[in-house]
């Protein structure tokens, strides 16, 4: 049992009443790895957010095989299955990440670790599903906190590669990917030079860098399209031989609409140069990660459907004159305006704590963003974003089961994260750090520790 | 002729050709070839400015041998003067640039570099028995090494100026100046004064120590120490020099003898309005004379840079209106940028009428000869002409000690003068030629024109003559109530002809215009005249769009301090004490001058006291970070070297940083500003109240206990710099244990050389140094320790390193693997203030988590969480919700962490950190339960003051966006209106930049991409904000 849920006795109560009903669990009292699948698992009795279909209490969740079967009050268990209590408790879908580098980074500044910044300006192809780590130690660090799935976004260049959603479990990176290519990723330039301590180019430097860029982002997409039609003309009379290559290969999907191109962009003049842009280039279909301003030109997004990942509310603003909660309100302001949008962090430096993606949500809310869109926002929002909002983001019948048992409100900093299903599995509920934690809260007291 | 070629009188020549004879062929200098050409010159029928407000409308100067002897209306020249005709001339005191950097000599700027005035060499050149940093070169003197190039020279005579205050260029304690004249003749000639003033920079210097402002701020002031060392060492050597430890011989410190005992200013260098109040602080402090160069953002604390009484030197650098021609770019203009667009021009103006005495320099402006268009700027936005012209002439005499032989024109003074067409400071005036120790040199070629008003003399009665020309050329006569409009006006270059009517009579004209005189004939008679001057105000600028003062307004020095209510009462909330009422529902709090008088259920409201309604409301106690960089001047970091803690974050706080006021929006009221972690010993913090608006000094709290920062592990090894942090001690963990352990035996060693001092077992006195002061400090237990730290091992280390020498460390900061040695922190009796759940970010934090938090408290310790970033900062109340859910702290304990118990470590505990009776009143107001994101921060006080309302702050963004569009057209319309010229000013000011965190290679949000960031110096930073090309 982890003493890290100490003070909280009905939570001891719901590992119990596992362990009594799943023998095979109670064998492992410290498993180090997932326990084999059960046939089935049902989740009875708590409170169930499935936040496509409204919020039943006293009611079970079904589990067979990696999928939901039932949902509701009146629910069956199935014979055989394994039970987990959550009276008293809530159930939620897991959490979905939609802008991380989950499994592409260990520790940040040990370079060997890291598989985040590839090189060069155009890296179209590539995928960030075949470097991801499955043993990485943040993935246990993020899914015990309720976040089953995430984008794992690939990173170097102004053309980044392309993205894969991932279960935040699995014996292998095949195991764990749900749906790759998701996007093609641009880091748009920035447009206006930064004035900052850490950016020692001046701006004349910042300047002509963000031309190159634009202009190797244009050649790029323009190049891809000429080889595309020199590739489908092969065989044709009259047509020559083509040499490959794979950067334009890549880009296939991207160019004919098949998989969005997603804009890393926060500002407005960024989003006018990347609009006009796309527009030159045919685009079908954009997704804007950042976004901070892209309230501004709420209109426009929502009259050419293109969705925003709106990447960290908690954040400082942009500019030193905006009002205090600028990016606070971002999210409510978008979704005020129909916008489809959903929430995540940051990606870069917040990815060791991805787990909490909750808390930009419910900060959110503080600042304008209705309380039912705030659970939509990390849920079902970014699943249907990324193309996956018919398995995963909710729980219904038929979609994988994705879900956390929590002792409260999901989207508080307070709240406990008990149990977490990915692809049906009980997941174990240790990392690294729970086994620190472990470790030396059994430690031998010393004079000055508090009674117990 | 071209401009600025003097007169090609013979004597002019011959000085000319005395110059280059001395300078290229060092034919024996002093023994100059001299042409018997007489120096006697009258400047005759002249409109004479004598002084600031007094005016000869129509007189005469006469000079002799660079001296005036005579001036007045009714002066007859002598017989041997040579005479010039002035009828079209208006004659100033010559103007004074009261400081003036000569041209760099080829290179790029390089800050801290040996350089000399002109110079542009890297190489350091040896400096015998100087000071050893590179920076403190007081030794030098412009005097000895000045050539002001004859681009510059002719650039300033061109601007009017005929004196000029030089001020060597390099290093902090940058050496003396000099006053020349803009003569052509070599320095010895035309030297005024030749240790006018100490000049001293407030700058940090690249690679080499100091590399933050407060580094440089630090060496000021143990330079000005050192030279009060210096005096009495040597007095003490010289009283007694058998058998005493001969003191060191040091050029530098003998240089500033002069500052030290009063008989030099020191004339600082200033970057922005903050460091003109910093070098006020400093002056007063070290207890030398100053002048202080600004920076033309002075209007914004004006009160504040006043009251340092120190005189100024102020540029006219205006900059033009910024570029918001483009919807989506006009956003990246911040709204601080627009407002100082509009305010510039009016900051002589504000200095005047705070009280300020001022000169105004032609330093910072890309062209000298754009100066008195500038100044034109300044007077239309307010600056009194007379003003204008004595921050030229009397003021900056005085500033220099020149009063009695320069800045009016009076028998006796030196001979030079500024002489224009029209007035001075006018959009048509011109100069035309100026005076240097009583030689001529002609500035502008004469492009007069007919076009004008003219006083014309010769007809029967006064006369006025106005030419326009539009489309067509106009001329009208005006004589007394008759006003005649010409016939037949034929204009050929300088020359006009037209029938005019004289007294009913129509008249032929003839005239033509010479260097701004008419002459000819008009009915045949011999007509002259001259040109109507007036000192005409300049047309005044569009009106300046208002700022709202109101809550939300990003510019702290608008905002008027907050009221203190008698008695304020806040009924029926959620209290969190923090304290031993634990956490009351349904209860009042009550506020009396400032400090919490009850708190309670059913507390009566005080006759007049302001009632808050706190249904359903939560009133906790102000946020306080005991880890901070937030509002923090230049570097974090003084990284040059391994132990810095002369170095003080206090005098590098940033009153105007905008994260005070979005720190109070989430309930914070003090944060604990740290120096960086880039070095074992790090600099001295500085505890601030967060009350936005006030100064520096105001914030600061500084009756506590001084702390400092201490740094282990992987920062100070310098392990995540790149590969070219190779050179730097220690590159262990074991190396950064025997640097502090050397350090603190040094101090004991410093403290026993005292001790025999005064005991009189050693004769000499020895050096104050104020990093050994610190250390002192330190090792006495009167300076708290502060480490940043994260592997137990280290900090198992450091508390058996301060065992031995008998003292405790106070707080391991932001600490990660506190968990793992909680048992013995509790015992050592060290505080933990740790981030919630940061990690990773690093190989040194692999092993952090989240519940270390838990763990230490659990454990007895003294627990907190701390912010270290901005966004962190604002939200510390839900991070210390972490604290229930990694390991089950209880919530009452919780919300301790972010505010009881870091006031325990900070020992300001008695009077802050929790809500009860006799505290001040330092609350917060939430929405909800504080410990929630849901929860919004409504209101945030302090000592009873209301610095944060989200209501006010909501209320007034509708005015703010109002200024924000109203100021976008102001500046299209500027831009469409053309002028220019300026270029962007001094901007941005660094008080507007976000803290320069560099050195702190630590992962952090900034550099968690694992770059490294080099080190800027003073030079290249303004030369990038400039957009200036540098060379490293």
């Amino acid at each position: 049992m982890s003493r890290f849920m100490r003070g909280l006795p009905s939570s001891v109560a719901l590992i119990a009443t596992v362990a009594l009903l799943a023998p095979q669990a109670l064998a492992q009292s410290k498993p180090t790895w997932m326990p084999a699948r059960t046939s089935a698992v049902a989740l009875v009795g708590g409170t169930v957010h499935t936040v496509t279909g409204g919020t039943l209490n006293n009611a079970t969740v079904v589990v067979q095989g990696d999928r939901i079967t039932a949902v509701g009050a009146g629910a069956a268990v199935p014979a055989g299955a394994q039970v987990i209590d959550c009276r008293g408790k809530h159930v939620y879908p897991g959490f979905v990440a939609a802008n991380t580098q989950l499994g592409l980074t260990e520790v940040s500044t040990v370079t060997g670790s890291n598989d985040n910044a590839e090189t060069g300006t155009l890296n179209p192809n590539q995928r960030a599903e075949v470097q991801i780590n499955p043993d990485s130690d943040l993935l246990p660090v993020t899914r015990i906190n309720g976040i089953t799935s995430a984008l794992t976004v690939p990173g170097g260049g102004s053309v980044m590669g392309t993205s894969a959603l991932i279960h935040l479990d699995g014996w292998t990176h095949e195991d764990m990917t749900l749906r790759a290519p998701v996007g093609l990723h641009v880091q748009w330039p920035n447009m206006t030079p930064v004035r900052a301590w850490f950016e020692q180019r001046t701006d004349e430097e910042q300047n002509k860098a963000r031309d190159e860029a634009i202009a190797a982002i244009r050649i790029a997409f323009q190049d891809a399209r000429a080889y595309w039609k020199a590739r489908d003309a092969q065989g044709k009379p009259g047509a020559g031989s083509l040499d490959r290559d794979v950067r334009w290969d890549a880009m296939r999907a991207a160019l004919n609409g098949e998989i969005p191109v997603f804009i890393h962009a926060d500002r407005l003049n960024q989003f006018r140069a990347a609009l006009d842009w796309a527009d030159e280039l045919g685009l079908k279909r954009l997704v804007i990660v950042g976004g901070y301003d892209a309230w501004r030109i709420a209109d426009e997004l929502k009259t050419r459907d293109i969705p925003v990942i709106v990447a960290g509310v908690l954040a400082t603003p942009n500019r030193r004159h905006e009002p205090y909660d600028e990016a606070y309100a971002v999210a409510g302001r978008l979704h005020a305006a129909g916008v489809s949008y959903c929430i995540a962090d940051d990606g870069r430096g917040g990815v060791h704590n991805a787990r909490n993606l909750p808390h930009h949500a419910a900060m959110a809310v503080a600042f304008g963003l209705p309380e039912e869109e705030a659970i939509k926002s990390v849920t079902i929002h970014p699943a249907r974003i990324l193309g996956a909002g018919d398995r995963v983001g909710s729980i219904e019948v038929g979609k994988l089961a994705d879900l956390q048992v929590t002792d409260g409100d999901a989207l508080l900093p307070s709240t406990q994260c008990l149990q977490v299903l990915i692809g049906g599995k009980v997941i174990a509920m240790e990392s690294r750090q729970t086994r620190l934690f472990e470790k030396y809260d059994a430690r031998p007291r010393g004079a000055k520790a508090r009674a117990r | 002729m071209p401009p600025c070629v003097p007169l090609p009188s013979p004597r002019g020549v011959v000085r000319r050709a005395a110059l280059l004879l001395t300078t290229i062929l060092a034919l024996q200098p002093g023994a100059r070839a001299e042409a018997a050409t007489p120096r006697v010159h009258a400047i005759v029928g002249a409109r004479i400015v004598t002084a600031p407000g007094q005016v000869i409308p129509r007189g005469t100067i006469v000079m002799r041998d660079g001296i005036i002897i005579a001036v007045g209306a009714a002066v007859t020249p002598p017989p041997d003067a040579r005479l010039w005709p002035g009828d079209s001339l208006t004659v100033y005191a010559g103007l004074i640039d009261a400081m003036v950097l000569p041209a760099e000599a080829g290179g790029g700027p390089r800050g801290g570099g040996p350089g000399g005035a002109g110079g542009g060499t890297s190489a350091e050149a040896a400096r015998g028995a100087a000071a050893s940093n590179a920076s403190v070169r007081p030794e030098y003197r412009v005097v000895e090494n000045l050539a002001l190039s004859n681009d510059q020279l002719e650039g300033l005579r061109t601007a009017g100026f005929t004196v000029a205050h030089v001020a060597p260029r390099r290093g902090i304690l940058r050496g003396s100046s000099a006053v020349v004249a803009l003569g052509d003749g070599a320095l010895n000639a035309n030297t005024l004064v030749s240790d006018a003033a100490q000049v001293v920079a407030i700058e940090p210097t690249p690679q080499a120590y100091p590399g933050s402002l407060m580094g440089a701020i630090a060496l000021i002031r143990q330079s000005l120490l050192d030279a009060r060392w210096y005096r009495d060492a040597q007095a003490a050597y010289a009283r007694k020099p058998a058998a005493s430890e001969r003191p060191e011989t040091n050029l530098s410190f003998a240089a500033l003898q002069g500052v030290i005992a009063g008989t030099q200013p020191v004339l600082f260098v200033a970057d922005e309005m903050l460091e003109v109040v910093r070098a006020g602080a400093l002056a007063r402090e070290a207890g030398v004379r100053a002048i202080v160069v600004g920076a033309g953002d002075e209007y914004k604390r004006v009160q504040k840079v006043a009251g340092t009484t120190l005189p100024l030197v102020v540029p006219v650098n205006f900059p033009d209106a910024p570029d918001v021609s483009n919807e989506a770019n006009a956003l990246e203009v911040t709204t601080e940028e627009l407002r100082h667009w509009q305010q510039a021009p009016g900051n002589p103006a504000a200095l005047g009428r705070a009280g300020a005495t001022f000169a105004l320099t032609s330093h910072g402006l890309k062209d000298v000869k754009t100066f008195r268009a500038q100044v034109l700027k300044a007077i239309a936005a307010g600056l009194p002409m007379s003003d204008a012209l004595a921050a030229v002439t009397t003021t900056p005499a005085r500033l220099l000690g020149l009063e009695t032989r320069l800045g009016t024109i009076a028998p006796g003074k030196v001979a030079n003068l500024t002489v224009t067409r029209g007035a001075l400071f006018s959009e048509s005036g011109k100069v035309r030629e100026v005076w240097v120790d009583g030689d001529r040199f002609e500035v502008a070629k004469d492009e007069s024109s007919v076009k004008g008003e003219w006083t014309l003399q010769g007809l029967a009665g006064a006369a006025t003559l106005k030419v326009a020309a539009d489309k067509d050329t106009t001329a009208t006569l005006v004589m007394g109530a008759d006003t005649s409009k010409a016939t037949g006006v034929r204009l050929e270059g300088r020359r006009i002809r037209f029938m005019a009517a004289v007294r009913g009579a129509s008249n032929a004209f003839d005239l033509r215009v010479a260097e701004d005189a008419l002459s000819g004939t008009a009915g045949g008679f011999q007509v002259t005249g001259r040109p109507v001057v007036k000192d005409d105000k300049p047309e005044a600028p569009p009106a300046r769009v208002e700022t709202p003062v109101v809550m939300g307004n990003t510019e702290p020095w608008r905002m008027p301090a907050p009221a203190q209510p008698a008695a304020v009462l806040v009924r029926n909330a959620t209290v969190w004490t923090a304290g031993p009422q634990g956490t009351l529902a349904n209860a009042d709090v009550l506020v009396r001058g400032g400090r919490i008088a009850a708190v309670g259920r059913s507390i009566a409201a005080p006759a007049g006291a302001v009632v808050i309604d706190g249904t359903g409301k939560h009133v906790a106690p102000g946020i306080i970070d005991e880890h901070s960089h937030s509002s923090i001047l230049g570097n974090v970091n003084e990284c040059t070297n391994n132990i810095t803690c002369e170095v003080r974050i206090a005098d590098v706080i940033n009153s105007e940083s905008v994260q005070i006021y979005r720190q109070l929006a989430g309930g914070v009221t003090m944060q604990h500003l740290l120096h960086g972690s880039c070095n074992a010993i790090g600099g001295q913090a500085a505890l601030i109240a967060c009350k936005w608006g006030a100064t520096a000094d105001e914030m600061l709290v500084s009756d506590i206990p001084g702390t400092v920062k201490f740094a282990l592990g992987e920062n100070p090894k310098q392990s995540n710099w790149g590969r070219e942090a190779t050179n730097r001690y220690p590159k262990t963990r074991a190396g950064v244990e025997q640097s502090i352990r050397e350090a603190f035996a040094a101090a004991r060693d410093y403290d026993r050389a005292w001790t025999e001092f005064r005991g009189g077992k050693r004769s000499i006195p020895p050096r104050r140094d104020l990093q050994l002061e610190a250390l002192s400090e330190i090792v006495n237990g009167k300076r708290l320790i502060h480490a940043h730290s994260y592997r137990q091992d280290e900090i198992l280390m450091l508390m058996r390193v301060a065992e031995e020498f008998g003292i405790r460390v106070n707080t391991f900061t932001h600490i990660l693997e506190g968990y793992k040695v909680a048992d013995e922190m509790a015992a050592h009796g060290a505080a933990g203030m740790g981030f919630s759940d940061w990690w990773g970010y690093k190989q040194e934090v692999i092993d952090a988590i989240p519940h270390n938090g838990y763990l230490m408290w659990d454990r007895g310790v003294v627990t907190g969480f701390n912010s270290d970033s901005d966004e962190l900062a604002r939200h510390l109340n839900t991070e210390a919700a972490k604290a229930i859910k990694y390991g089950g702290v209880p919530r009452e304990e919780a919300i301790k962490f972010v505010t009881l118990n870091p006031a325990k470590c900070l020992k300001i505990d008695d009077r802050v950190g929790s809500l009860e009776v006799g505290k001040l009143a330092n609350l917060a107001i939430w929405s909800g339960e504080p410990l929630s994101p849901y929860a919004r921060c409504e209101q945030t006080w302090i000592e009873g003051r209301k610095y944060f309302d989200r209501a006010d702050d909501l209320a007034g963004r509708e005015a703010l966006a109002r200024e924000r569009v109203a100021l976008e057209a102001a500046a299209r319309a500027a831009k469409k209106a053309g002028g220019g010229g300026g270029g962007k000013g001094n901007w941005p000011p660094r008080y507007l930049e976000d803290t320069d965190m560099s050195g702190n290679q630590c992962g952090h949000a900034h550099d968690g991409d694992g770059h490294t960031h080099e080190f800027m110096s003073e030079t290249e930073r303004r030369a990038r904000r400039d957009g200036v090309e540098v060379s490293r």
